[in-house]
């Protein structure tokens, strides 16, 4: 019969081993009003396997709903301008490479080992395309021992709420 | 003949004394070993709670939950994105399951220790006792001293253990009751909360309210210590060749 | 038990006042006597007087031959004696003395201890 000692020990190791597991998994969320053109940038370290869920509100402005267009990074686009039900959708961001290397970024989707998944809502940014293609060059430095950025950026036209969140794995 | 008869009279007293602190020291050293099934217990409700937040992670990542917008705790949810949703009751008792279940274990570990504790029993040395001088020569002669020695040094440590442990279990619950009128209070004041400041307000409350209880502990913890002393005297000296092995009881 | 009894025991070896030392009956040859008998022995002697070996029997919870067998100890240390008549068993007065020396050896140290109060 094992002894009770023993058991505790086990129910140690294997809470040590769940906090573990715990802390691969990352969250991430943000909200806000927008408005003109905005963008959302999702970004994570390609080791990040991570599902994200969408939502925009179209704005009521003097009574009437706003009229909000959405371009998803593959260049899809959607359409808007139900306040109660709006836009939402949930996108699928898989693993696309593995590295044992470590780094960090700055900018406006700041990354690191802590936090390997982030978002962030950049509203009445301009011309949307030219933000769009500047934030994807200061991020495209070339892979590290297999480390390497990805941005996912979603242009949102329009006034509107929106609440993002996110579920990342980091193996 | 009537010194001698005081001084049976005064023998029994003593025994019966020291039955009764016997008793008491084998409720303590239960005690002791009990503190171990209570962490196991708890310790058992932390991985329960572990697993189920580690499956609700896991469904995130790979179906969604019935919550789809969250706040930084994976159990709340917010308003919904077109799907199911949990009832607010459901959503509720996840939210507040970080601390319902770790609450829940400690409650079956204290209900757990109560309930094996009343189970032993003492006093069955009483018998011996009516019958006299003799009856208290035989208790004597029967204990055993390296094992009462060894309950005394035990019954001390989980008697700490134990003080340590309610303590630290009465700053927990003082920070949860505290932490909502601190935060309200801090938020008219328009300023952040400071985790630190709330976690010595609670503790010093704390230690202020069972101070008494605290005092008590320790000079329990003192008692044990002096009885474990005057134990080891006796046990040495009724060991002692004079008295025992070549069986001659003779005055020096 | 005390220093007069130990020159009286040279003289008279079978005047042995050891309390548990082994004599002349293999029952306790080598062994001690239970201390706890003898003074249950001496203390049921002292409340009720004689009594036959089957009454000293029943009223000290002892087996009748183990009862015997401490009986032929304690009459050899003479702490009790036989009745011709009857077979009575009673205490002398060296087996009153010698239950009194270990009620105050016991005292001496028992008495000394101190406990207090556990809750």
């Amino acid at each position: 019969m094992i002894s009770k000692a023993w058991v505790i020990f086990i129910l140690v190791l294997i809470i040590s081993g769940q906090f573990l597991v715990l802390s691969l998994f990352h969250n991430v969320d943000d909200q806000g009003v927008i408005f003109g053109n905005s963008v959302i940038v999702i970004g994570k370290w390609n080791y990040v396997s991570a599902s994200v869920d969408l939502l925009v509100l179209p704005s009521v402005v003097n009574g009437t709903p706003s009229q909000v267009d959405i371009v998803l990074p593959n260049g899809t686009s959607f359409s808007a301008n139900n306040p109660s039900s709006g836009f939402s959708m949930r996108i699928k961001l898989p693993m696309t490479g593995f590295s044992l290397a470590n780094g960090a970024i700055s900018g406006p989707v700041p990354l690191s080992q802590d936090h390997p998944l982030n978002v962030t809502i950049a509203q009445n940014v301009g011309d949307a395309t030219t933000y769009v293609s500047s934030i994807m060059a200061s991020n495209s430095a070339t892979s590290f021992q297999g480390l390497a950025v990805e941005l996912y950026p979603i242009i949102i036209h329009g006034d509107a709420q929106v609440a993002i969140s996110g579920y990342g794995v980091a193996l | 003949m009537s010194r001698t008869i005081n001084e049976e009279a005064a023998v029994m007293t003593k025994v019966m004394e020291l039955m009764t602190a016997l008793d008491q020291v084998k409720k303590y050293r239960a005690f002791s070993r009990l503190l171990l099934d209570f962490a196991a217990i708890v310790l058992c409700s932390v991985v329960l709670l572990l697993a189920l937040e580690l499956t609700v992670n896991f469904f995130k990542i790979a179906s969604g939950f019935p919550c789809y917008y969250s706040t930084a705790s994976m159990f709340i949810c917010g308003s919904v994105v077109g799907g199911s949703q949990a009832s607010p009751i459901v959503q509720l008792l996840a939210g507040l399951s970080l601390f319902l279940i770790p609450a829940i274990g400690v409650l079956v570990g204290v209900f757990w220790v109560d309930r094996k504790l009343r189970s032993v029993r003492g006093g069955e040395w009483r018998e011996a006792m009516k019958e006299g001088f003799p009856g208290a020569l035989r208790l004597l002669q029967a204990l055993d001293w390296d094992s009462v020695l060894e309950d005394m040094r035990i019954s001390k440590i989980g008697y700490a253990v134990y003080s340590v442990i309610k303590v630290l279990g009465y700053w927990l619950l003082a920070f949860i009751i505290l932490f909502f009128p601190y935060g309200f209070g801090i938020s008219l004041l328009h300023t952040g909360i400071n985790f630190y400041v709330l976690g010595l307000i609670s503790l010093i409350l704390v230690l202020v309210l069972i101070r008494r209880d605290l005092g008590r502990r320790y000079r329990q913890v003192v008692s044990l210590d002096a009885i474990t002393w005057e134990l080891r005297w006796f046990n040495s000296e009724f060991k002692r060749p004079e008295f025992g092995e070549t069986g001659t009881i003779e005055e020096h | 038990m005390n220093s007069k009894d130990q020159s009286s025991e040279r003289q008279e070896p079978s005047k042995n006042t050891d309390v548990a030392s082994g004599g002349k009956h293999s029952e306790f040859e080598g062994k001690k006597p239970d201390l706890y008998v003898i003074a249950r022995i001496i203390n049921v002697l002292k409340e009720k007087g004689s009594l036959n070996r089957t009454a000293l029997a029943t009223s000290t919870g002892l087996a009748y031959n183990r009862l015997s067998s401490y009986l032929d100890w304690m009459i050899e240390r003479e702490f009790v004696a036989i009745s011709d008549e009857g077979g009575y068993v009673s205490l002398t007065q060296a087996g009153i003395e010698v239950y009194d020396d270990l009620v105050r050896w016991i005292f001496r140290y028992v008495g000394k201890l101190k406990f207090p109060r556990l809750e």
